[in-house]
């Protein structure tokens, strides 16, 4: 369908420095919350399963975010 | 108030708040240029399936109003979240009693008060500071901002417009019991301020107006136009901070 519209790589090398540091900042977010759920027992509200399903299937910043908001205890 | 202020700004560090800020302030200003930047390339992928539809969408590049236009659009999901995080500021310590052996050791309420809106304060200014650098950056770097009409100080307005609602956050935080009731105080305030934008030439001179910096970067509003809502808000803060410092001293802890 995209055929005559798919992205050259010239073009795509416009966007690289947008794209990495967005994938580097959201692994690096998943990485510490996924850390975090795992070494922690208590959470303010959920449990470690929903916490794990929720990190990973928002991982686009909404799963970890929302666990650092609502789901991680405050020290 | 020096070794208080300095606990409460270590707790940021230690409750991972400034991480979790820095992040999505920084996540926010690249998905925004990232926005500006993809929508005319999205839209040209699209443009047989819409014309298909009877849609005819006239390409154009982006420019660096866009960058600036997703700035102060995305601005507000950052700003909720801190007033999320921070309605728990007070009300928090109220409900854990770990206020009582500060007032009773000789710190001043007044002093408590001032420590914990200071801290919310340079918390914000840092994260918005980080917010608008990116933007700044990459917006200098695809287009340029050669431009943009006063560019700081349609950026400060919605600085301003930040310190407005942590304002308000502390008056509510000063007397209210719970974090809901914090929460729901704010809201309230958002909900009148937002209703009042139905009377006819009131706009303009609402906190809200604040918002709009983007009408002053493409030059279609002027810096003096943006007079009264400043004072307006000015006065709303100092008003706020003097009510809850007042209020506080009457707070059961």
């Amino acid at each position: 369908m995209f055929a005559e519209t798919v992205i050259s790589f010239a073009e795509l090398k416009q966007y690289l420095p947008l794209i990495i540091p967005l994938v580097v900042i959201e692994l690096i977010l998943l990485i510490y919350v996924l850390w975090h759920i795992n070494t922690h027992d208590t959470y303010k509200t959920g449990n470690r399963v929903l916490w794990n399903i929720v990190a990973l299937v928002g991982m686009n910043f909404v799963g970890p975010i929302l666990y650092l908001i609502i789901g991680k205890e405050d020290a | 108030m020096i070794p208080f202020l300095k606990k409460e700004i270590l707790e940021q560090f230690r409750r991972k708040r400034v991480l979790l800020l820095g992040i999505l302030f920084t996540a926010f200003a690249l998905l925004g240029v990232a926005t500006a930047k993809l929508t005319p390339k999205i839209m040209e992928m699209f443009a047989d399936e819409l014309a298909k539809s009877g849609m005819v969408y006239d390409i154009t590049e982006s420019t660096v109003m866009d960058a600036w236009m997703q700035f102060f659009k995305n601005a507000a999901i950052p700003l909720i979240v801190m007033i999320i995080l921070w309605s728990g500021s007070f009300t928090g310590e109220y409900q854990k009693n770990t206020l009582i052996p500060l007032v009773t050791k000789g710190l001043s309420r007044t002093s408590l008060f001032f420590a914990k809106m200071i801290t919310a304060a340079l918390v914000w200014t840092a994260g918005y500071l980080v917010y608008f650098v990116v933007t700044y950056g990459y917006a200098e770097f695809y287009w340029g901002n050669g431009g943009v009409k006063h560019l700081f100080f349609a950026v400060f307005l919605y600085w301003l417009y930040g310190m407005w609602y942590l304002a308000i956050l502390g008056l509510f935080s000063s007397f209210a019991g719970t974090t809901m009731q914090v929460l729901l105080g704010v809201g309230a305030v958002f909900f009148t301020v937002t209703f009042l934008e139905f009377i006819p030439k009131l706009p303009s001179k609402l906190p809200t107006a604040l918002q709009n910096g983007l009408s002053l970067m493409q030059g279609s509003a002027k810096p003096s136009d943006f007079t009264v809502p400043i004072v307006i808000v000015s006065v709303c803060i100092v008003l706020c901070l003097a009510g809850g410092a007042t209020l506080i001293r009457k707070k059961k802890l």
